[in-house]
């Protein structure tokens, strides 16, 4: 079975569709937008159509009139199919019906199939991003009760020995600060309880566990603070529990970051090679 | 009649002239009736009622939690507050209502459509629901403990340890573990019975194929019941013994450093996706049998219907990790795991189709069944497609923790609770004989449907809102797919107060039902065998509610057609009462030898909830001694109620006798560990409790399987694929099958331990962590002790079976005394590992897995050890050997003994060779 997998992902990373140069966000839009408007257009669909029949098939049987106590009655210019009898074999003789159902059982596989093949080229080119960027931003996020802890690994640059005091911004001083326009690589993992770290604008998320390192990335389109929340229930300040997330241009981030102790140009390499 | 079964090794000594009061039913009016009865239709009420009250309790907790969110912020609740609420809600919602409640009709309904007068085990059936009831109730003691769980359902590791629960919480959160493992005896024992009779007790010419619908959709749910709670026993019991001896992080099981919180995720959700089954298929086989009633249709493709659903039941093991795909899984495993849940999804289309083409051509009457069955599919298929979203991983990645998931699952389980009122509409008239309200069941429907879009509906709106927040922020706009149209652009808070109107609207609507079912009891909308057209099953047939005995006379499809054979004859089959439909011709002279009733279900059960709630305190340093002290006094019950039971002989003497130096000794060296009376005055009240629950439930045992309680076995009934097995050997067999999952899991969690560790430094890191020395030598004389033990069953069978009474009782004697050899051997073996290296239980996860994997074998063992000696003291007064009397239960005894011996072959390498 795990042969498969490798197979299948394996296969369809190297076919051409992966190949999209997309941010988490614009995957999830455009896959979104093709789920809801589908789902919705399916759902409506079936739901009328088993409405409808329903309706049309009404009947005042025998037991609709107040009766508790009725016989079957052989209905007159009845349908030709099989009505359930009283004492009978459950089985019964089944009539019909099979090709029909297997039609539609066919459409809804081939359309759910389709669907799932496209989002999973989507999934790999996510995956990809996450797995093999070198030009990245990486840095190392700890969850704990209840805040997250960062460690800029390129320098070691740590939560706690930085501050976040930039004109015209407000945020706390355990922000995280990146620069817009590059790909944020995160390391994600916990010093206490299971967290799940996520900034709903960007569309990153992952599970943050103790023990555990686990990835995720984003690639922000415009400065501001975010918020990063975390999904995994973790005690009781959970329901309180995020941070800020602090996008500077990046001359902006290039000139905060140098201010702070222990770092150097080096650690910013990733930001040459693909400015504009 | 020619064939007795005893259950639990029952005894029949009391058969002749002592058909004492204790065989017949009380009338319903009398308290005492519900108390005692093993009546499969009198449980399936109490199921039903009692899970009612546990729909309110969650229900009520679910009101606290939408008032909680009626705006952003602290409201009503605390942090502590709010996080138990939301755990117990979901606990109580899924465990201790859903399922009970399809239970509940399951129990009623299931012998009365396959032909059989009761299930296979009556009086476990009542140990199963009293199991059920308390478990609730001591989940429901952990709120005035200080706290309840406050950890969500899913109870991830590593916040549910000690280390992360607030020590306000310690004891309720104890409580809530035990109440669930106590409802998991519940569920296995309730799923060995079930199995048994539904392969066992058909009747004539019901082939398993035929089967009506709803029975078919239990018993698949039965089957994933029986494996899936094994597993989250297993995870339970290590959650146990972490919170007992290994609270510290780092280590025991779950806060161990090689991936405790992953292991728990693996393990939760082995189970619990199973689970999502597990509750809504009942619901299904709900939903086939109304559509076909109320579209006086067969359903269509019913065999594809059935492949469908037995297709899941089996996927369902394989398809776990989705619940995990933001944890530390990699690329293929989501792969395969990805491919598998779409596998998944298209059986319940292939299912909803055949529902909505029945409906087609048919004869459609929109009773209230029909409609609640229809606003279930009509929830169902939003569910469904919204469950799609969440199958596509990368869609996955942004709801995961979010009311997107609330949302979905909601639809998806309310549609299962939906379709199960509908159902209880459906048969109302046939548990009770009276019709319910028409005009306020359509009230109900109405409220129920649109109260539930309004509440979960707003919850896709917002879904950006992370689970279990109740500080909530943000604005929602949505747009029109690919465009950039705005529709609105709002705050959450307006979607969460709609939420919470639509859950009053939802809630409320139940009072409806209950008003309507309560007073239509009175009505005189009297109903004769059935209300509906087009009903096929053999519920129909009888009158309503059916008989004590259920039909008439034995009943049989032989003819192609359900019909009723004299019982007195039935030996002989000569049909007396044909045609279907018929109400009572023949005598009921069946019901003269059959047991009805028993105190000691709810005896026994009851103990257990003490024991459970002593447990919840119990203190590291006293936690062995509450269970050494009642091995005395268990022996001491066997001389007892044997010598009451089968007359006094020297052996019952002697196992009184033997009680006391027993009792002795563990004294002894209680004092040399705690001192006496000091050890026993700094005891917590807890010790106390869990002495008087372990020992009354010994005894409570013990009169249970001296119990006088006879089940006929129906000699006409279609068994196959079992013809060969008898329904005790089958049950057994079933258990084991359960158990074997218990092991596995247990076995699993060391090797996912150990390869998170490193597999081959494992004894390495154990030396590091105080291990000097691990000798093979005790393990492999262990495996030689064992094996010989397995060989001297298999002689007190043999003997048993030539009439020997010196035979079978020197073969058991010699087989416990090698299983005490074997006992001896490990403590002498765990007394130099534990105290005097001090490699402890928490010394790393060697030592964790080590004692607590091969801590479980040895409890098999010693339960064994127990069974045998209740065995040796039958054996000694005739039981097994002599004339009439059956010899089976040494070997379903012997089955249970090959098991611990077969799991010690594999644990023997496992933890001393590799």
């Amino acid at each position: 079975m795990l042969g498969t997998g490798i197979t299948l992902s394996s296969a369809l990373r190297h076919a051409p569709v992966a190949q999209v140069d997309q941010t988490q966000v614009n995957v999830f839009d455009s896959l979104y937008d093709v789920f809801v408007a589908l789902g919705t257009l399916i759902g409506v669909l079936v739901i009328t159509y088993m409405v409808y029949n329903a309706y049309k098939y009404r009947s005042g049987g025998a037991d609709a009139e107040g009766r508790y106590d009725i016989e079957e009655e052989d209905l007159e210019g009845d349908y030709d199919v099989s009505r359930p009898q009283r004492g009978e074999i459950p089985t019964g003789k089944g009539k019909g019906g099979g090709k029909k159902l297997f039609m539609s059982f066919g459409l809804s596989a081939f359309l759910v199939l389709g669907l799932i093949i496209y989002s999973y080229s989507l999934l790999l080119a996510v995956e990809d991003t996450s797995q093999n960027q070198e030009d990245a931003l990486e840095i190392e996020v700890t969850g704990y009760q209840f805040g997250w802890d960062y460690e800029y690994t390129g320098s070691g640059l740590e939560s706690g020995d930085y501050d976040v005091n930039i004109d015209g911004v407000e945020a706390d001083d355990d922000a995280l600060v990146v620069p817009r326009g590059e790909v944020i690589q995160l390391n994600v993992t916990s010093r206490d309880v299971m967290h799940n770290y996520g900034i709903p604008e960007f569309r990153a998320k992952t599970d943050a566990m103790p023990g555990d390192y686990t990835q995720t990335w984003f690639q922000p389109e415009k400065t501001g603070v975010y918020r990063a929340n975390c999904y995994e229930l973790c005690g009781q300040g959970h329901s309180n529990m995020h941070g800020d997330v602090v996008v500077l241009e990046p001359d902006e981030f290039r000139q905060w970051y140098l201010a702070q102790d222990g770092t150097s140009e080096s650690d910013l390499e990733f930001m040459e090679s693909d400015s504009q | 009649m020619t064939e007795d079964v005893h259950t639990n090794g029952g005894t029949d000594s009391h058969e002749t002239g002592s058909q004492d009061d204790g065989g017949h039913l009380p009338p319903k009016s009398s308290v005492k009736r519900w108390l005692v009865t093993t009546n499969h239709k009198d449980v399936g009420i109490l199921y039903m009622i009692t899970s009612l009250f546990f729909l309110v309790f969650g229900g009520i907790l679910a009101f606290m939690i939408r008032m909680q969110l009626w705006q952003s912020g602290p409201f009503i609740l605390t942090d502590l507050g709010y996080n138990q609420i939301v755990t117990a809600h979901g606990l109580l919602m899924v465990f201790w209502f859903l399922s009970p409640f399809a239970f509940g009709l399951a129990n009623y309904l299931v012998p009365l459509q396959i032909g059989a007068d009761d299930l296979a085990f009556p009086r476990l059936n009542a140990v199963s629901y009293w199991l059920y009831l308390f478990s609730g109730v001591l989940l429901g003691i952990s709120f005035f403990q200080g706290s309840s769980l406050p950890t969500g359902w899913t109870l991830y590791a590593p916040l549910n340890l000690p280390a992360f629960i607030p020590p306000v919480a310690e004891l309720g959160s104890m409580s809530g573990i035990l109440a669930l493992a106590l409802f998991i005896a519940s569920v296995t024992i309730g799923s060995v019975n079930f199995i048994t009779t539904m392969y066992r007790m058909r009747a004539e010419g019901l082939r398993m194929r035929d089967i009506p619908l709803f029975s078919i959709s239990i018993l698949l749910t039965v089957w994933m019941m029986l494996f899936a709670f094994a597993a989250l026993l297993a995870a339970l019991m290590l959650l146990s013994f972490d919170h007992v001896f290994a609270g510290e992080v780092g280590t025991g099981y779950f806060g161990s450093e090689e991936g405790g919180s992953l292991l728990w995720t693996h393990l939760f959700w082995f189970f619990g996706h199973p689970e999502v089954y597990i509750v809504f298929f009942p619901a299904l086989g709900v939903m086939a049998e109304v559509v076909q009633t109320f579209s006086g249709r067969r359903l269509v493709g019913r065999k594809w219907f059935i492949i469908a659903m037995a297709l899941v039941a089996i996927q369902s093991f394989i398809v776990w990790m989705h619940h995990m795909f933001l944890t530390a899984i990699n690329l293929p495993i989501k792969t395969v795991i990805m491919v598998t849940t779409i596998g998944i999804s298209l059986p319940f289309d292939l299912m909803v189709f055949a529902l909505i083409y029945t409906m087609i051509k048919g004869q459609v009457r929109w009773k209230t069944p029909f409609l609640f069955v229809l606003g279930a599919i009509v929830l169902f298929i939003i569910g469904g497609i919204t469950g799609v979203f969440l199958g596509a991983i990368v869609l996955d990645y942004s709801f995961r923790g979010t009311y997107w998931v609330v949302a979905h699952f909601h639809y998806t389980m309310a549609s299962g609770a939906v379709a199960l009122v509908g159902g209880i509409y459906y048969w109302y008239p046939k548990i009770t004989g009276k019709m319910y309200n028409e005009f306020l069941g359509k009230v109900h429907f109405v409220a129920a449907f649109v109260g539930f879009n309004l509440l979960y509906f707003p919850m896709f709106v917002v879904w950006d809102t992370p689970r279990r927040w109740f500080h909530y922020s943000g604005t929602v706009a949505p747009e029109i797919p690919f465009t950039n149209i705005t529709l609105f652009e709002t705050g959450f808070t307006i979607w969460h107060q709609m939420a919470t109107v639509g859950a009053f609207l939802f809630g409320f609507s139940f009072l409806i039902m209950f008003y309507n079912l309560f007073v239509s009891l009175y009505s005189d909308r009297v109903v004769d065998e059935s209300p509906w057209a087009y009903t096929g099953s053999a519920e129909w047939a009888v009158s309503s509610p059916p008989p004590e005995g259920n039909f008439p006379g034995t009943p049989s499809f032989a003819t192609g057609k359900l019909s009723f054979l004299d019982r007195a004859e039935t030996d002989g089959g000569t049909e007396t009462a044909a045609t279907d439909g018929g109400v009572a011709h023949a005598a009921q002279s069946h019901e003269q030898h059959a047991d009805h009733t028993s105190w000691w279900p709810l005896g026994m059960s009851l103990t257990a909830l003490i024991l459970g709630l002593g447990i919840s305190g119990l203190e590291a340093s006293y936690f062995v001694w509450p269970f050494l002290f009642a091995i005395p006094a268990f022996v001491a019950f066997i001389g007892i109620f044997g010598a009451r039971s089968d007359g006094y002989t020297h052996l019952h003497g002697a196992f009184v006798g033997a009680a006391v130096p027993l009792l002795a000794l563990f004294a002894l060296v209680f004092h040399l560990h705690h001192g006496i009376p000091g050890g026993l005055a700094e005891a917590n009240q807890y010790f106390w409790i869990s002495l008087i629950g372990i020992t009354s439930g010994l005894g409570t045992l013990v009169a249970m399987g001296y119990e006088s309680f006879h089940v006929p076995t129906p000699t006409m009934s279609e068994q196959w694929p079992f013809e060969g097995v008898s329904n005790t050997k089958l049950g057994m067999w079933v258990f084991i099958g359960s158990d074997i999952i218990l092991f596995g899991a247990f076995i699993g969690s060391y090797i996912f331990m150990r390869i998170r560790a490193n597999w081959t430094q494992w004894w390495d890191i154990a030396h590091n962590n105080g291990l000097t020395h691990h000798p093979v030598w005790p393990g492999l004389l262990n495996t030689y002790l064992l094996l010989a033990s397995s060989f001297t069953v298999v002689l007190a069978l043999a003997y048993a079976k030539r009439g020997s009474r010196r035979g079978t009782v020197t073969a058991l004697s010699v087989t416990f005394v090698g299983a005490t050899l074997f006992l001896l051997n490990k403590g002498i073996e765990w007394v130099d590992l534990y105290i005097h290296q001090g490699w402890q239980f928490d010394s790393g996860p060697a030592a964790s897995t080590f004692y607590l994997t091969t801590g479980l074998h040895a409890a098999h063992v010693v339960v064994g050890m127990l069974i045998m000696l209740f065995l040796v003291a039958r054996a000694y007064t005739g039981a097994y050997w002599s004339d009439g009397e059956d010899a089976q239960t040494i070997e379903y005894f012997g089955l249970y003994w090959h098991f611990v011996d077969i799991v010690w072959l594999f644990l023997f390498p496992l933890f001393y060779i590799l």
